[in-house]
């Protein structure tokens, strides 16, 4: 039976819960935006612009990844759009995003429910990786 | 200064992104539960926790974080434990898959907007998140993480 003790309940279940996920998440958050904005990603993505060739992408490609390994797939959009690329370099990019982005964000998340973050991350990244070679390799 | 009412403005964006989400999925969850639907759709895709030896009300969590994304998957898990007492074996391994594998309704959107092929996409998210939590189902014991406590 759905009453008004219902929605209450899950009013009271939704704040509780986002309270217990802000804790971490608005901290993390401000972390990860002090980065994005201080230009350290930059330097980064230049230093693995040479691995990009390993997933037919070019070199500038490395920011696209970095951006959205650190901040998350918006930030890589906003970096997609400034590089001239093609439809299938395209779809190389939106795997290995969609596997693998705001890994701190999403790292601390998975924390709160007593998962090791570094396996979560490492297995991202991995698979992040390895379709995007495999999708160049087999498609490509 | 102007790079600090940035990020409060992308805080705010971003807390309500959240909220907006997560409250009507709380609030979905208890009438799930009052009209007795969540044994419904727990029985439903019992082939699927069966598939990766969860338990049988955690999968419920899986389909909302796959859904709707990580955060909120993670608000329906942390809310299955306090109704369920899900095991924390269950828990990991769906956290596993959701890592790779979460809100793909949205991610798939907006890549398909800038001209990504989105069954490829699809494809390789899902391929991977199965791979690996069926691998680690078949490696972490039933009773792995009770023994370490």
């Amino acid at each position: 039976m759905i009453t008004i003790d219902t929605f209450k309940r899950g009013l009271t279940n939704g704040i509780a819960t986002l309270l217990d996920l802000m804790k971490i998440l608005v901290p993390v958050y401000i972390i990860v935006q002090v980065l994005s904005l201080s230009g350290l990603l930059n330097i980064i993505a230049e230093f693995f612009a040479p691995v990009m060739s390993v997933f037919g992408l070019p070199g500038e490609a490395s920011l696209i990844m970095i951006l959205s390994y650190f901040s998350g797939t918006y930030a890589a959009l906003g970096a997609l759009a400034a590089i001239e690329l093609t439809g299938f370099q395209i779809s190389t990019i939106a795997i290995m995003s969609s596997i693998a982005h705001n890994l701190i964000t999403e790292g601390a998340v998975v924390k709160k429910l007593g998962v090791s973050t570094f396996a979560s991350t490492s297995v991202r990244l991995f698979f992040s990786l390895l379709m995007g070679f495999l999708f160049y390799r087999i498609f490509g | 200064m102007n790079a600090i009412i940035d990020i409060i403005i992308n805080l705010i964006s971003f807390i309500w992104s959240i909220t907006k989400v997560l409250i009507p999925i709380m609030i979905t969850i208890e009438i799930f539960k009052d009209t007795q639907l969540i044994d419904k759709l727990s029985k439903a895709i019992k082939p699927i926790s069966n598939f990766f030896t969860i338990s049988e009300k955690s999968g419920v969590s899986l389909l909302f974080g796959m859904t709707f994304g990580l955060t909120i998957g993670a608000g329906a898990i942390i809310q299955s434990v306090k109704d369920y007492d899900v095991d924390k074996r269950s828990i990991f391994l769906i956290t596993m898959f959701l890592s790779v594998c979460h809100a793909v309704i949205e991610d798939s959107m907006i890549f398909a907007g800038v001209g990504a092929n989105i069954a490829a996409l699809l494809g390789a998210r899902f391929i991977s998140a199965i791979l690996i939590t069926f691998i680690l189902s078949k490696f972490i014991k039933k009773d792995a993480f009770e023994t370490e406590k």
